[in-house]
């Protein structure tokens, strides 16, 4: 008996151990580190907006309309008047919010169809794979396009669209994960000890085969707001006068040769949140396998 | 390697004909009538009919479907637009060489500037060549391709005047929109090429290859490239999703006239039929070059070509 409870402890430390190595790997990059500090201020600058913005982000003021950047409005005002560096604080509510619950939904649909596929293969792996081939055949935003075209704009039918389109992908890594983890000696053990398949799935293949998600996972909220800036831009996704970034963009099309700046400013908080993003999974990758590292 | 082209070729049947039936359904679920549209609301009830009767829309699902299929797939028609009442086929085929015009010189540009980037960074590892071209790469990824477009216009139309802001007038046109939609993949391209060719570097045959004597030239074109060529290769093709994806905007954003347009306008209008053929048409090309990467996959590595060579080649070649 006690021999098991030491055997435990040392599995529980060795865990530890591995998590503190990520970290500290994650740490030692200053790039990443500073990619999630920016990251977290835009969330936080996102959550706070109603407070902290000097002006509400759909507040009209004709009278001065189409002005420069100024102390007064930092980075100008639009074609209504609104000030533009309020609604890019308020834009990561939509941008940011979006393509984080559209990867997630993803990667939930994902792995639910990757680990069936990958743990019981044959003909249920074959059917889901032949899917997932004919979503992938059409290019990831044409799809999300064509999905939200059907659906129409607003937030909840672009989270749709955006997210049916990235399944493939999640489940696809999953799957692959799955297959190598399911032949490991202690899912054989689970068996032989009457576990589930369920149970067998949940507790010992999951929890072994989930981590490239993560950097996956981050990699594609990257892609997802680039997709929706696209889209947003294109007529469909957020629309006015909520401020998503994107659809910015759009409403300041008309004024591309008179105001050029309110065509600047919205573009720039897309780069930079995207630019964060990247950097921190190329530092999430790095830490999880430094293997990969270049 | 004739049976692995004629494998490819086959399984892309099931999979184009998977695309039209997703597309297909997609669009059938979509609530509003599609008489209402053609017609318009002030229509009568008589005239929505006689559309409905013309088009076929009281049929079931699976009739619609069918004869969709069998009028893309036999007689190679999308239907008519709803808006226009014109062929959506001849206008997807006036439309289609610019928006390939367009998206291939992309593909062009960022494999020609993203792998020698890629290489330069690779072989000055940790140096100012590696850092520049990264940073390149980076901001490339993190740009939504449709702004770089109008950040263009903005320098190049109108503070410079060097260059047309839209339309298709001359080829000066398709400068900007290509360069613009190039960027995503040679940022990608760059980062692949430059991780593959880290790796190979290392490898041993190198380093005998720079023992022999052999000039750095030699040893990273002769030696090592065509050894990181095959992940750069494999990229290729997923970069032309991204590509074609890009398009859509970057059409909208110069004005070309081509299927990316096309397709935003009809989205606009809820011109279906349109939708449903700039989609399939897409998928379609994008599937085909698809096929084309693999097959040029299969002729580089001798590994693929082997694995698919007739039986008795294989037989031979195991024999120790």
């Amino acid at each position: 008996m006690k021999n098991t409870k030491e055997l435990k402890t040392t599995e529980y430390d060795k865990k530890e151990n591995r998590f503190k190595t990520i970290v500290k790997r994650l740490f030692n990059n200053k790039l990443a580190i500073v990619a999630a500090v920016v990251i977290l201020a835009i969330i936080v600058i996102a959550i706070l907006a109603p407070y902290i913005t000097p002006y509400k982000y759909d507040l009209m003021d004709i009278a001065s309309k189409n002005q420069g950047p100024s102390l007064k409005h930092f980075f100008g005002t639009d074609d209504l008047g609104r000030d533009i560096f309020s609604r890019i604080m308020y834009g990561g509510r939509y941008s940011l919010t979006i393509a984080i619950i559209a990867v997630l939904a993803a990667i939930l649909v994902g792995i639910v169809i990757g680990s069936v596929s990958g743990f019981f293969g044959g003909m249920i792996d074959n059917i889901f794979m032949r899917i997932m081939d004919v979503f992938q055949a059409i290019p990831d935003l044409i799809l999300t396009i064509a999905i939200s075209a059907a659906l129409g704009s607003g937030f909840d039918k672009t989270v749709m669209a955006l997210a049916i389109s990235r399944i493939p992908n999640f489940s696809r890594i999953l799957r692959a994960n799955v297959l190598t983890v399911r032949t490991q000696e202690y899912v054989e053990a689970a068996e032989a000890i009457g576990c589930s398949k369920f149970r067998r799935i949940t507790k010992y293949v999951l929890p072994n085969a989930w981590t490239p998600l993560i950097v996956a996972g981050t990699m594609q909220i990257a892609s997802v707001m680039l997709s929706l800036a696209a889209l947003s831009y294109i007529g469909l996704g957020i629309q006015q006068p909520l401020p998503e970034w994107g659809s910015m963009l759009s409403a300041a099309r008309g004024y591309i040769r008179d105001y050029p700046y309110q065509l600047i400013f919205p573009g720039c908080a897309i780069a930079l949140c995207v630019l964060c993003l990247n950097l921190l999974g190329d530092g999430l990758r790095d830490a999880l396998d430094p293997k990969l590292k270049d | 390697m004739g049976r692995y082209i004629i494998k490819r070729l086959l399984w892309m049947i099931p999979v184009i004909l998977g695309v039209t039936i997703l597309i297909f359904s997609i669009m059938y679920i979509v609530p509003g009538d599609p008489a209402t549209i053609i017609a318009g609301q002030g229509a009568t009830q008589q005239e929505l009919n006689e559309i409905r009767e013309r088009l076929g829309l009281n049929e079931p699902y699976l009739v619609q479907l069918g004869h969709y299929m069998y009028n893309i797939f036999c007689k190679f028609d999308f239907g008519e637009s709803y808006t226009t009442g014109g062929s959506v086929t001849a206008e997807l085929m006036t439309r289609l060489p610019r928006t390939l015009m367009i998206g291939f010189t992309a593909m062009v540009l960022s494999l020609v500037v993203g792998i020698p980037l890629g290489i330069i960074a690779a072989v000055h590892r940790n140096g100012w060549g590696d850092r520049i071209s990264m940073i390149i790469a980076l901001l490339g990824v993190s740009m939504p391709q449709f702004w770089i477009g109008l950040l263009m216009v903005i320098l190049f139309s109108v503070k410079l005047g060097w260059l047309p802001a839209q339309g298709i007038d001359s080829m000066a046109c398709y400068i900007m929109p290509s360069i613009a939609l190039c960027f995503g993949g040679l940022a990608g391209q760059a980062r692949q090429a430059r991780s593959s060719m880290l790796e190979v570097i290392r490898a041993d045959y190198v380093t005998t290859a720079r023992a022999k004597g052999l000039t750095e030239r030699e040893v990273i074109f002769k030696h090592a490239l065509p050894n990181a060529l095959m992940p750069i290769i494999t990229l290729a093709g997923s970069m032309l999703a991204h590509i074609f994806g890009g398009a859509v905007a970057i059409e909208t954003v110069f004005s070309v006239p081509g299927i990316g347009s096309y397709l935003v306008n009809a989205i606009n209008k809820r011109d279906y039929p349109v939708i449903e053929g700039s989609v399939i048409l897409l998928a379609i090309i994008f599937s085909l070059v698809m096929l084309l990467v693999d097959l040029t996959y299969g002729f580089i590595d001798p590994r693929i070509k082997d694995q698919f060579a007739g039986k008795k080649k294989r037989k031979v070649k195991e024999r120790p």
